[in-house]
């Protein structure tokens, strides 16, 4: 089956890619050299606008994750314009749907790229940054990441600029701690059936067998998956020390749910985007009381608090699920318009080619919130880790107890 | 050996769940001839009704399953009066009306993320809700009752109701010839009408039982809608009974294998089933045998999928409808 998905999703992005290679202008190519191009050496001083395109999941199941990663955004770009108005730099947001797909990304980055020639546009999720880095690299523009954290993606693309901590060295953090401090020896991996999940369940078993554990069950769930009932026995059986989750919101809420019908006493953790979400916490209930998740929450926890106190101060409604995430959107706007300083003070034309160049090369980016940001090595930042335990899953995650943290930088 | 029956209850329940939402689909495919996909618009949208009325509005779970029963039977009004009726006013081709009814569940989704957000909910759930017992070491909890006994109920309910009440019988009347049940002087829009209504009705149960167990939002209702659609060509087209046996089947396919096999291959043993009866036995289990195509004569009048009159004898061929 995952054979079957993978060769579709394949073929998709295939044909999607060869379709808009023939039936869009390029105005860029996928160089990826790193100096900065047509520079005049006069510095530019007039006011300008800039766009930054965002392509995220504004409909679909994931639409709840993308509005909170605009409002994020948005907020960032509010900041970053004050910062950077004496610099003459303004950002102006675009936005398009990718419904979070492979299809919907290669749309939204067309639409973002060729229409509205945004020379930047920031996305997440693992398929669309997947699909979009191809367009990313026809059509010329800096592709930001800020959400998928699949260690394939690490220099899959010259285009492509994770700014979130990816997760080879999370899990690799992470799995130090599980074999080394917590002694577990058998684990079990229970994984969203999308690229994300496949690759992060790789990298986890990869990661504890270095260490001398052993992954003793891989039980996949399809996404938005209501019934986890299988999966869990299934993991039972297996006799694992600690079970690893790494699913999204639905089926992420459906194993903790089954996890705790079970009665299961085997210690289980994950990461952020499970540890965090309260849709997950209330369908765990007393179970997720104990839950052990790798977060790469910055260090500044007082500075993503206001953060998450602003977005709810704007839509009081809302229930935040991306606590982790957050911090990094709001970060894009910063390292843009540093880049673009850059570009400015050295004549150059600000385009996805020549932001690329600037990050490829300095290292003394310094955003609120995340602190410094060195991306040039293959274009990808390391963070910390920071792991957390649930101790009351009824608290605000920002509550949760951190029990071990390693700096990565 | 625990495994096993562990995964042959969830398959059990799941499967019960599939025959649930396909009874609906079943009856409305029996009598008003129209693959109701809507079906799955009519299923999100009580869902959303229920945790509105349930969790919003703290209103005790018995009101706020009669809201969403309300609501679903509105929904049924509107389906049939805004697109079926019209439709068949035009003489709408039977995959015209299938594509329209798709496009509900599309739109559905955009109304609820419209009305009620893009964000999952999750609905309030009375304490009573969490109880399990265990029995031979599988766990059993008021969810899997639920299921079981709402399935088995409204099985026994519909089946009295079409084979010993006069509106049932209009039903199977109006479904295996609608010609004739006219000149027997029954009104046939009544009928689709309550058609419409009881088969959309039918599916509030599963709603309301899926929102209590898992999260809510705007596309939930699509994997159940293909597993009910794959239940209904395994057990049948157009019979209860073949929603039941099929929904069953399916859920046993997609879990019991398992014990073998890795869980990426549940859904996929499903489809390979499922395409042995496509291919092997398209009426199903249950299902009659279809006429020969040598029989329709070529002064029969052309096929009327109206989206709301059909007939089998005219060409359809859609199934009639047996309890």
């Amino acid at each position: 089956m995952r054979l079957i998905r993978s060769a579709q999703i394949a073929a998709a992005v295939a044909a999607l890619t060869l379709a808009t290679a023939c039936t869009t202008d390029s105005g860029g190519s996928s160089s990826g050299t790193s100096d900065v191009k047509d520079a005049s050496g006069n510095a530019t001083t007039g006011n300008e606008t800039y766009k930054l395109g965002v392509g995220i999941p504004l409909t679909g199941p994931a639409a709840s994750y993308g509005e909170e990663f605009v409002m994020a955004t948005e907020d960032g770009v509010k900041d970053a314009n004050k910062k950077f108005a004496k610099d003459g730099i303004k950002i102006e947001l675009t936005t398009a749907d990718t419904q979070a797909t492979a299809e919907g990304g290669i749309s939204a980055m067309n639409k973002l790229g060729a229409v509205e020639k945004a020379p930047a546009v920031l996305t997440a999720w693992g398929p669309v940054v997947a699909a979009a880095s191809p367009v990313a690299e026809d059509l010329g523009f800096a592709l930001f990441n800020a959400g998928a954290q699949s260690p394939a993606l690490i220099g899959s693309s010259p285009n492509l600029v994770n700014v979130v901590p990816m997760n080879d060295v999370q899990l690799s953090n992470f799995s130090q701690y599980l074999v080394k401090t917590k002694k577990y020896k058998k684990f079990a991996v229970i994984y969203v059936d999308n690229e994300t999940g496949q690759g992060t369940s790789k990298a986890f078993k990869d990661s504890v067998e270095t260490l001398g554990g052993k992954v003793v069950a891989q039980e996949s769930i399809r996404q938005d998956a209501t019934d986890a009932t299988t999966q869990i026995a299934k993991v039972k059986d297996s006799g694992a020390d600690f079970i690893y989750v790494q699913t999204l919101l639905v089926e992420g809420a459906a194993t903790m749910k089954a996890y705790r019908e079970a009665g299961l006493k085997t210690p289980i953790g994950g990461y952020a985007g499970e540890g965090e979400s309260p849709v997950i916490r209330k369908a765990g209930g007393d179970a997720m009381n104990g839950f052990i998740y790798m977060s790469h929450i910055p260090k500044d926890l007082d500075g993503v608090t206001k953060l998450l106190d602003r977005i709810k101060a704007e839509d009081p409604k809302r229930v935040l699920t991306n606590a982790s995430y957050d911090a990094y959107f709001y970060s894009v706007p910063f390292v843009y318009a540093e880049a673009i300083k850059e570009l400015r003070s050295q004549g150059a034309p600000v385009t996805g080619e020549n932001i690329l160049a600037v990050l490829r090369k300095k290292k003394d980016i310094t955003v609120p919130i995340v602190g410094p940001m060195d991306m040039t090595n293959k274009l990808t930042y390391v963070g910390p880790t920071i792991i957390r335990q649930v101790n009351d899953y009824r608290v605000d995650p920002m509550s949760d107890e951190t029990i071990d943290s390693v700096d990565n930088g | 050996m625990d495994l096993l029956f562990t995964l042959i209850k969830t398959g059990l329940v799941m499967g019960l769940l599939y025959g649930l939402f396909a009874y609906g689909l079943s009856l409305i495919l029996s009598v008003n001839k129209v693959f109701h996909v809507a079906q799955g618009a009519t299923f999100v949208l009580s869902a959303y009704v229920f945790y509105t009325l349930g969790t919003t509005y703290e209103w005790p779970v018995v009101l706020a399953f009669l809201g969403a029963i309300a609501a679903a039977a509105l929904i049924a009004c509107a389906m049939q009066y805004l697109i079926y009726v019209p439709l068949a006013r035009r003489d709408a081709d039977p995959i015209v009306v299938m594509v329209a009814s798709l496009l509900v569940v599309a739109l559905a989704a955009y109304v609820i993320e419209l009305v009620w957000g893009a964000s999952v909910v999750s609905a309030a759930v009375p304490e009573w809700f969490g109880w399990s017992t265990t029995v031979g070491g599988i766990r059993v909890d008021v969810y899997d009752l639920s299921v079981l006994v709402m399935s088995l109920a409204l099985f026994g309910v519909m089946h009295w109701f079409l084979t010993r009440t006069y509106a049932g019988l209009e039903f199977r009347a109006v479904g295996d010839n609608p010609e004739r049940a006219q000149a027997l002087a029954i009104n046939l829009d009544r009928v689709y009408l309550r058609s419409m209504i009881l088969g959309s009705v039918l599916v509030v149960p599963a709603a309301v039982l899926l929102s209590l167990k898992a999260p809510i939002h705007p596309s939930m209702g699509f994997d159940l809608l293909l597993k009910a659609v794959i239940a209904l060509t395994i057990g049948g087209m157009g019979r209860m009974s073949g929603a039941m046996i099929g929904g069953l089947l399916v859920g046993i396919t997609e879990t019991v294998p398992l014990f073998w096999l890795p869980t990426e291959w549940g859904e996929f043993v499903v489809y390979i089933v499922a395409f042995f009866f496509v291919l092997f036995r398209p009426t199903g289990l249950v299902g009659s045998k279809r006429k020969p195509r040598s029989a329709k004569k070529p002064s029969d009048p052309p096929a009327a999928p109206r989206g709301a009159a059909s007939d089998e004898s005219s060409g359809s061929a859609m199934p009639t409808p047996v309890s």
